[in-house]
């Protein structure tokens, strides 16, 4: 068994029109990696949504990011500002990592 | 009666009515999206060429000027007349009633296309300075619908203007194609139609019914889920359209502008948008809910729009205007 390490992971369900500010606040408080993948469809305290085919107005996109704790909270304390504007969620749980200097 | 019939029966209607069944059907029937999305820029460019080819024959006039203003009008003003209904007759609140009223001061680029197309089988010309005019109508709805929100939200983040917003709403894909296309037609003139005209003109009609197949499946898609829409947006979405119709066309007449150009102008006047206006609606009315302006515009005006609205805006500007 390789040693393993304790992280903090962050899930954010975000519009991906605003998917820039989002990264900003992962980037301004050094996260050092982040994936965006994207959605297929949901339900949300708005009701059920599709994507948008013609436009990107109603698309999200869901953003991993693995960050010491210490990290993890001031990025939390900014993304709490930011849900005053931006609609989404967002999920903090701890993960177990291999090569903790990645993160 | 003959020609509203001939409307229904002309198969970029009829392929919108395919997809529109497809759709409610919960058919397979997919255009894949990248291929919609190919097909609106090729609307985009060919519509944007042939206006700037009859602009290069023509002269800026009164009745340009006149267009142009009429047109900008319509897209400070229409969004205050939209807002007002909305905040009186239905629920949404004011920063959703404010990214709606947006929606419907602007235009719809499809809905000019298929009257231009309705137009064209009915041997009605029209200038071809109108397409700027569609490039134009495209955001002064966005600066009214964020004031509106602005003024009237107690949500103290209600939006704002920012960098981010302007490049949206100034260098939006589809007003860059449309202008841009608009200034190649109008400096390459006739010899540049002539050599791409293989290109723009003969399949233009059938990848519209192939894009109006797709809108079809996506407006019943939408209308399907119909996210909370109720009676009285549904009325909304049926009545706002005239409004803009009856404002487009009684413009046109104190203008004085031909049958062609006052039908289509009246059009952009009655459509609403669900391209430009949605994506930057969501940067700057974040907090509005993107499922009731789309639903409206997609799903309920733009399907009335093309199968009764075209019709009967053009008998309408054929009996009002000469």
């Amino acid at each position: 068994m390789p040693e393993l390490a304790t992280r903090t992971k962050l899930d954010l369900v975000i519009d991906r029109a605003h998917l820039d500010r989002f990264v900003e606040v992962l980037d301004g408080r050094g996260v050092q990696g982040y994936t965006v993948f994207e959605s297929l469809s949901g339900k949300g305290t708005r009701g059920a949504w599709i994507p948008d085919r013609l436009t990107d107005a109603s698309d999200r996109v869901l953003v991993l990011a693995v960050t010491s704790s210490e990290t993890a909270e001031e990025v939390l304390e900014d993304l709490a500002a930011l849900f005053e504007t931006f609609p989404g969620v967002a999920f903090a749980s701890e993960v177990r990592v291999l090569r903790p200097d990645r993160f | 009666m003959d020609q509203a019939l001939a409307t229904l029966l002309s198969p970029v209607v009829l392929f919108f009515v395919l997809g529109f069944g497809a759709g409610l059907a919960r058919s397979s029937l997919a255009v894949p999206e990248a291929v919609a999305k190919g097909l609106s820029l090729y609307l985009m460019l060919a519509i944007g060429f042939k206006g700037g080819v009859e602009m290069s024959h023509a002269h800026l006039d009164a009745g340009v000027l006149s267009t142009v203003g009429l047109g900008l009008a319509a897209g400070f003003g229409l969004p205050v007349v939209a807002f007002a209904l909305l905040r009186a007759f239905t629920k949404l609140d004011a920063i959703d009633a404010a990214s709606v009223a947006a929606h419907y001061g602007s235009i719809s680029v499809v809905t000019f296309v298929a009257a231009s197309d309705y137009l064209g089988a009915l041997a009605i010309d029209y200038d071809g300075y109108i397409v700027a005019v569609v490039a134009l109508m495209e955001t002064p709805a966005i600066i009214a619908g964020l004031v509106l929100a602005q003024r009237t939200s107690t949500e103290p983040r209600a939006g704002g203007f920012d960098k981010k917003l302007a490049r949206e709403v100034l260098l939006n894909g589809s007003v860059v194609l449309l202008l841009g296309s608009l200034a190649i037609g109008w400096i390459t003139g006739d010899e540049g139609k002539a050599s791409i005209a293989a290109f723009i003109e003969s399949p233009f009609k059938g990848v519209l019914c192939l894009f109006l197949l797709d809108m079809g499946i996506a407006a019943s898609t939408r209308l399907r889920k119909g996210a909370g829409l109720d009676l009285r947006l549904v009325v909304f979405g049926l009545v706002m359209p005239l409004i803009g119709a009856a404002f487009g066309l009684g413009g046109s007449a104190l203008a004085g502008l031909p049958v062609g150009t006052g039908t289509l102008l009246t059009v952009l006047c009655a459509s609403a948008s669900y391209i430009a206006v949605p994506a930057a609606m969501r940067i700057a009315l974040p907090r509005a809910n993107p499922a009731y302006s789309l639903t409206l515009s997609l799903g309920v005006t733009f399907p009335f729009n093309l199968i009764v609205g075209i019709p009967l805006y053009t008998h309408l500007a054929q009996q009002l205007l000469s």
